[in-house]
């Protein structure tokens, strides 16, 4: 049998390359101290082979017999060219050392100075490497495409979408809970207690070197995973000494056509604010901020950004690369629509209201990264990265608040003025050995900080005196809640640490001998997770329902109102005379993870590499609580032991074409705030926490066709299929009060779909061509279709009683769209050595996808499709002057979700028109 | 001798779920509670019983466990402060055993200095019996408390309640998430509620949530909501209802909120009823038919000082209510109005109320005999 398959293997080989020479050879960076250099292109001039130097330098190319040039080339690197004449049959080394350039002419403004990993092409060549199914977007792309972020940069990516209004990310149908972010391979906290994953709009591309998205599971990677790894990796300093500053500025149409931009007061303009409850709360009323809403001016934001880099030679062989970033932005935008809930079966919508919303928003990000090169074997990186995101939000709702019960004439309204501040900081060392040949080592640690804080967020809600006239308005009679001021913190601490080592053996002989058959891997991950959480509310209780100003409330709420005996200030546990009054509401967790993986990678064949591996994770999640729900207390653990299997393969079917598989199974945890019978208060609709909530377990295959028909172009193909086990859902549990709560639904989900990615060059100035033009399209598309089946026996019998009256038996996931797809078409033009001008048109599409599931007769919510337009502009004015303009959301479609069944538009509004003008000058 | 210690220690539901095999799945949840009379509240897993002699200070939550019974004589007084913190909740399986007489009542009430609605919760209990808005036959979760409730046993027991009086109760999460003075959740037929009374509550007065417990000789007086409310598949009898003073609805009965048609339908049989100066800040007449209404029978009502009789939505906003009547589901017979501007403001043509001369819970707006001597007024 074994030499069956020698054989024939070897017959493919001979008729695959009989009549070819062969040129192979490989490539350093002078500037990395003569590391291999990864990504370089190699060309025969005059013609369209070519290749890219893999992560190790090496290249080869099959020529037929004949006299060339090769060309060795690199961006921001001197090209270099050398003749070589081969006959048939023959194998030639060329091996090169390039060297940065001098005043080269760069057709990339954004990233002289840094290393190249983050090229479309060089990228493209680590999709084409890799044993897994890697995809990754470069700030050459982020660039092109004007994505600011790392949320608008993944969803550049097939089959990824975002959900509007957040920085949720849906891959392929999996929402968050299937996601897992990283920063440089480690964990990175979210910033929102409902998420597991952070907002990558926190990300700004200032940041990013490149972000990698792995949808097939590596053993090296964290087990809770479903649907992408997305791993950020941090921008790092190469070459010449950089320093560039750039200036934005932005407007939304929503918010320049408003006459008065209001927001609530108290928040800053910087965002580095921060406001705690008054220390004497419930005797008098202390608040320092105010109710009444503030006019704030021409609402255009502005950014500024500076970043720098500098390389320095420490003896002989060390080099300590420093980068440096610092940028602050903010943004104004306003949208106006309708906002309806509480649909009945019979199509009445109890809750029916128009809702204008001011929103503020801040970025302030400072990143270091210190990277040290002791020499060719040994690195090692210290990162450190602090964040400041902010969002003020003011939203004003009228109308019908309960049809039942409250304003049921249409004259209710409700003001809920809110800021959030998440602070964010990362600090990461990381090391690298190259202890022999064969022997690599490397180790991270990281600790992370979060301090979520939502202060001082203020509520009120009015309702006519009398039914019917809407002209007086006095304060809802409903509930002492209904006018409230909310203090939240979340504190999240994490420490992570990684060691890992590969060795490689069986070393390959002739043309292959400086080259392995096998990599072994095998290392440790830990993960230790502490989540502080706390809420004191203050409501107050109306005791003269006098006709207000619903813009002038501060009237009302005064010290001497409050002597007068109008309102009273309690919380849930009383006023003050109630000792513990002020004991706020909390939940506080625990999480350790302790995992180890061994993977074995086979070059089986000369186009057949394998990787087989398996991770084992031991998992324990406790919590502890105190809420207004059950001030009694509680708590609630669960151990977890996952032994996770995988397999991985490539077939290189020819030179430009592969084949890969991946399986696994991988498992999903449920996040903190899911399990904390905490109630998560929105108007209108509450969530709570399900302490009996448990892991789901996933099974992941994916088979993928891909083809490189020339540089910088790809078109490839992906089938895949997941089986989740146990899905976790947001659902209506059945109870008086409709809140939602997370069950694990069933006993299986499944999602298979297709997913196409294609990029080509349409056109491309001659080889000969003094100045560059070329014309690229990208196109990817995904294609899917997922079901799960909704069990009410299994959420009784696991969840202590509990029932969920699910409308149908089974449906699609949340959020996932069967259809998603992504379109861009790029034009670039040089005119001179320091002048170019870039021209991109993105397109987006998902099809309709379902919010949330139907209960209790009342068809699903569903997010409706929609088509995003923009348009980007890129100029190189000068050799050190750029400027860019970007027009977003061109369309601006009316975004809409529906409730199913019963045709209720739940939601309606339009986000308006982004647009953004920015310069960069690079000193 | 008089300070007796309680100290109980109760440990939950453990969650074992094998999923995959694989799974090492254990979750346990323990709310550890050491509870004394001074500070009353607890979580039991055996029977208590009060005495009489004691003042009871409710500072937190007291939950019966499944299988015990809560057992108060004839004259005990409960003081409660500390808001939504502050209930007696007693879980499905559970029972709870009022003793009071006419002489000499349960009191449970507020223990602020100055006494006012919403200072506490109130009185939960949870039983098996049928309810409407969840799975056939399944359960939901309460209002409040985060208990379960409902299911197919409609002769279900939950003790027995006479000559009780609970005061200044109905504190609120929120606008849906409110303490009645006490709330009947799917409690069912086998349990015993006679003589009850709420006084000031800041929200409804007493509510049906489900279930198939009948009421008699209840009693409420000044309520922020609803006096007497009954929703979600309620099926019972309640006879010498006297409703006093509110701020919204006297009788609210609703079928269901989310499905106005869904089964089984509330299904009401009430009689002997005065409702008295109703609707003081939000008319919704003496009688509110709401959210489908489900299949009443209703006779002998006394209806005033308030703006509308019989109250409801028009067809476009709750269809159901108005087929029911337009069907003959919802009658009201021996109607007796006074002081009342219009009789309905139901736009349909059916005629479903027909008035005559009763003095509904026995003395017309007047308290009546049977509520003398044990209510507050």
């Amino acid at each position: 049998m074994k030499k069956f398959l020698f054989v024939f293997i070897s017959l493919l080989s001979i008729s695959a390359f009989a009549q070819k020479a062969t040129i192979i050879g490989t490539v350093l960076d002078k500037d990395m101290n003569n590391e291999p250099m990864a990504f370089a292109d190699v060309t025969i001039q005059g013609t369209t082979i070519g290749s890219s130097t893999d992560i190790d330098g090496h290249y080869t190319l099959q020529v037929d017999p004949g006299t060339y040039t090769v060309v060795f080339s690199f961006m921001g690197y001197e090209t270099i060219k050398e003749s070589v004449s081969i006959s048939a049959g023959e194998t030639k080394r060329i091996d090169k050392t390039m060297a940065s350039s001098e005043g080269i002419t760069l057709t990339e403004i954004e990233i002289q100075g840094t290393r190249k990993k983050e090229t479309e092409q060089a990228l493209l060549n680590a999709q084409k490497e890799s044993v897994t199914i890697v995809q990754a977007i470069g700030s050459q792309e982020l660039s092109r495409k004007a994505v600011s972020d790392a949320s608008g940069a993944v969803a550049k990516v097939t089959g990824i979408s975002k959900q509007e209004g957040s920085g949720n990310i849906f891959v392929r149908g999996l929402g968050d809970r299937y996601n897992v972010t990283t920063l440089n391979g480690l964990p990175l906290p979210s910033n929102n207690p409902s998420r597991k994953n952070i907002d990558l709009n926190l990300f700004s591309t200032d940041v990013i070197q490149y972000i990698g998205i792995s949808k097939i599971f590596n053993p090296k990677n964290y087990g809770d995973f479903g649907g992408a790894d997305i791993n950020i990796q941090s921008k790092i300093h190469s070459g010449k000494p950089s320093f560039e500053v750039g200036i934005t500025s932005r407007a939304n149409s929503n918010a320049l056509s408003q006459d008065n931009f209001y927001l609530q007061d108290g928040p800053n303009y910087s965002g580095f604010y921060t406001n705690d409850y008054p220390s004497d709360p419930l005797n008098g009323y202390n608040f320092d901020t105010k109710l009444n809403r503030v006019s704030k001016g021409f609402p255009v934001g502005f950014g500024l950004a500076l970043n720098g880099g500098r390389s320095f030679e420490v003896g002989e062989d060390g080099k300590l690369n420093l980068f440096a970033t610092g940028s602050f932005d903010n943004g104004f935008k306003y949208r106006e629509g309708v906002t309806r809930g509480a649909v009945t079966k019979q199509s009445v919508a109890k809750r029916d209201l128009t809702n204008e919303s001011y929103k503020y928003t801040t970025n302030a990000t400072l990143m270091a990264n210190l990277e040290y090169r002791i020499n060719n074997q040994n690195n090692i990186a210290f990162n450190t990265l602090y964040i400041n995101s902010t969002e003020q939000k003011l939203d004003e709702y009228e109308g019908v608040i309960n049809i039942y019960d409250n304003a049921p004439k249409g004259g209710g309204y409700i003001s809920r003025e809110s800021f959030e501040r998440t602070q964010i900081f990362v600090n990461q060392l990381l090391g690298e050995h190259k202890l022999t040949d064969r022997l690599t080592v490397n180790w991270g640690g990281g600790f992370n900080n979060v301090n979520n804080t939502l202060p001082d967020r203020r509520q009120n809600m009015l309702v006519p005196i009398r039914n019917n006239d809407l002209t007086k308005l006095t304060f809802s009679d409903i509930s002492p809640s209904d006018n409230n001021r909310f203090y939240q913190t979340l504190k999240e601490d994490e420490f992570a640490a990684n060691i890992s080592a590969d060795y490689k053996f069986g070393k390959g002989e002739g043309e292959d001998e400086d080259t392995y058959r096998f990599k072994f891997s095998a290392g440790y991950s830990g993960r230790f997770k502490k989540v502080n959480f706390e809420v004191t509310q203050f409501n107050f209780k109306i005791n003269e329902y006098l006709e207000v100003d619903k813009h002038n409330l501060d009237a009302y709420f005064t010290q001497e109102n409050f002597d007068k005996g109008y309102f009273d200030i309690k919380t849930f546990r009383g006023g003050a005379t109630n000792a513990n009054a002020l004991k706020p509401q909390t939940y506080d967790g625990d999480q350790i993870i302790n995992a180890g993986f061994a993977s074995l990678e086979a070059k089986l064949t000369s186009k057949l590499t394998a990787m087989v591996g398996a991770r084992f994770e031991q998992v324990t999640q406790e919590i502890n609580w105190n809420t207004q729900i059950q001030p009694a207390g509680g708590n609630s653990k669960f151990d977890k032991t996952e032994i996770l299997p995988s397999l991985s393969a490539k077939y290189a079917i020819s030179e430009k074409q592969n084949l890969k598989f991946g399986a696994s199974k991988t498992y999903t945890l449920p996040q903190f705030k899911e399990r904390a019978p905490f109630l998560f208060e929105e108007i209108g609709q509450s969530s709570i926490g399900n302490p009996y909530l448990y892991p789901s377990s996933n099974y992941n295959v994916d088979l993928k066709w891909e083809f490189f028909p020339a540089s910088s172009e790809v078109l490839a193909v992906t089938a895949f299929g997941k089986l989740i086990q146990d899905p976790i859902n947001q659902v209506t549990v059945a109870s008086a009060t409709n809140d939602l709560s997370y069950f694990n639904t069933g006993d299986e989900a499944n999602v298979y779909g297709i997913e196409l990615e294609f990029r080509k060059k349409l056109f491309k100035s001659s080889e000969d061509a003094e100045f560059n033009s070329d014309l690229t399209f990208g196109l990817n598309v995904s294609y899917l279709n997922s079901n799960q089946e909704f069990d009410k026996e299994k959420i009784q019998e696991e969840n202590n009683n509990k029932s969920v009256n699910f409308t149908n038996n089974d449906g699609q996931l949340t959020g996932a769209s069967d259809l998603l797809g992504n379109v861009d078409l790029s034009y670039f033009k040089e005119f001179s050595e320091n002048k170019n001008i870039q021209l991109t048109v993105v397109g987006a599409y998902f099809s309709d996808r379902v919010y949330a599931i139907g209960t209790n007769g009342v068809g699903n919510a569903v997010d409706k499709s929609f088509v995003t337009l923009d348009f980007v502009a890129k100029s190189k004015l000068s050799e050190k002057l750029s400027i860019g303009l970007s027009v977003k959301n061109i369309l601006n479609p009316t975004i809409e979700r529906v409730q199913e069944t019963q045709n209720v538009v739940l939601q309606s509004y339009k986000k308006g028109v982004n647009s953004s003008i920015s310069l960069k000058y690079q000193f | 001798m008089k300070k007796i210690f309680l100290t109980i220690t109760a440990v939950v539901a453990m969650l074992a779920t094998s999923c995959s095999s694989d799974d090492d799945n254990n979750t346990t949840i323990t709310p550890p509670v050491t509870v004394d009379p001074d500070n009353f509240q607890g979580t039991f897993d055996e029977d208590v019983t009060l005495d009489a002699s004691l003042t009871y200070n409710l500072s937190g939550p007291i939950i019966m466990k499944d299988g015990t019974t809560l057992t108060i004589p004839a004259g005990t007084v409960i003081e409660a402060t500390g808001t939504t913190s502050s209930y007696i909740a007693i879980s499905q399986g559970a029972k709870i055993n009022v003793n009071g007489t006419a002489d000499n009542p349960v009191v449970m009430t507020s223990g602020e200095a100055t006494q006012s609605a919403g200072d506490w919760g109130g009185l939960v209990i949870c039983g098996k019996a049928p309810i409407n808005n969840t799975v056939d036959g399944g359960t939901a979760i309460s209002e409040v408390g985060d208990l379960t409730y409902g299911g197919s046993d409609s002769n279900d027991n939950s003790g027995s309640i006479k000559y009780l009086r609970v005061e200044y109760t109905g504190a609120t999460f929120n606008g849906s998430k409110e303490f009645n003075g006490v709330s009947f959740f799917g409690v069912g037929a086998g349990t015993t509620a006679d003589y009850i009374q709420s006084y000031k509550g800041g929200d409804d007065g007493i509510e049906f949530f489900g279930g198939t417990v009948n009421g008699s000789h209840l009693v409420t007086i000044d309520h922020a909501d609803d006096s007497i409310d009954f929703a979600d598949g309620w099926s019972g009898t309640g006879e010498y209802w006297y409703i006093k003073d509110g701020d919204k609805a006297g009788i609210e009965g609703s079928n269901n909120g989310d499905d106005a048609g869904k089964t089984p339908l509330t299904t009401a049989n009430v009689s002997k009823v005065s409702i008295v100066n109703v609707g003081r800040s939000k008319n919704e007449g003496g009688i509110f038919v709401k959210e489908g209404g489900g299949e009443w029978t209703m006779s002998d009502i006394f209806i005033s000082d308030s703006e509308t009789g019989i109250f409801m939505k028009g067809t476009e906003d709750d269809p159901v209510s108005n087929q029911q009547i337009a069907d003959d589901k919802i009658n009201f017979t021996n109607v007796k109005l006074m002081n009342i501007n219009e009789q309905t403001n139901y736009t349909g043509t059916a005629d479903f109320i027909s008035e005559a001369e009763t003095t509904g819970a026995g003395a017309g707006a007047d308290l009546p005999a049977w509520a003398q001597g044990w209510t507050k007024e």
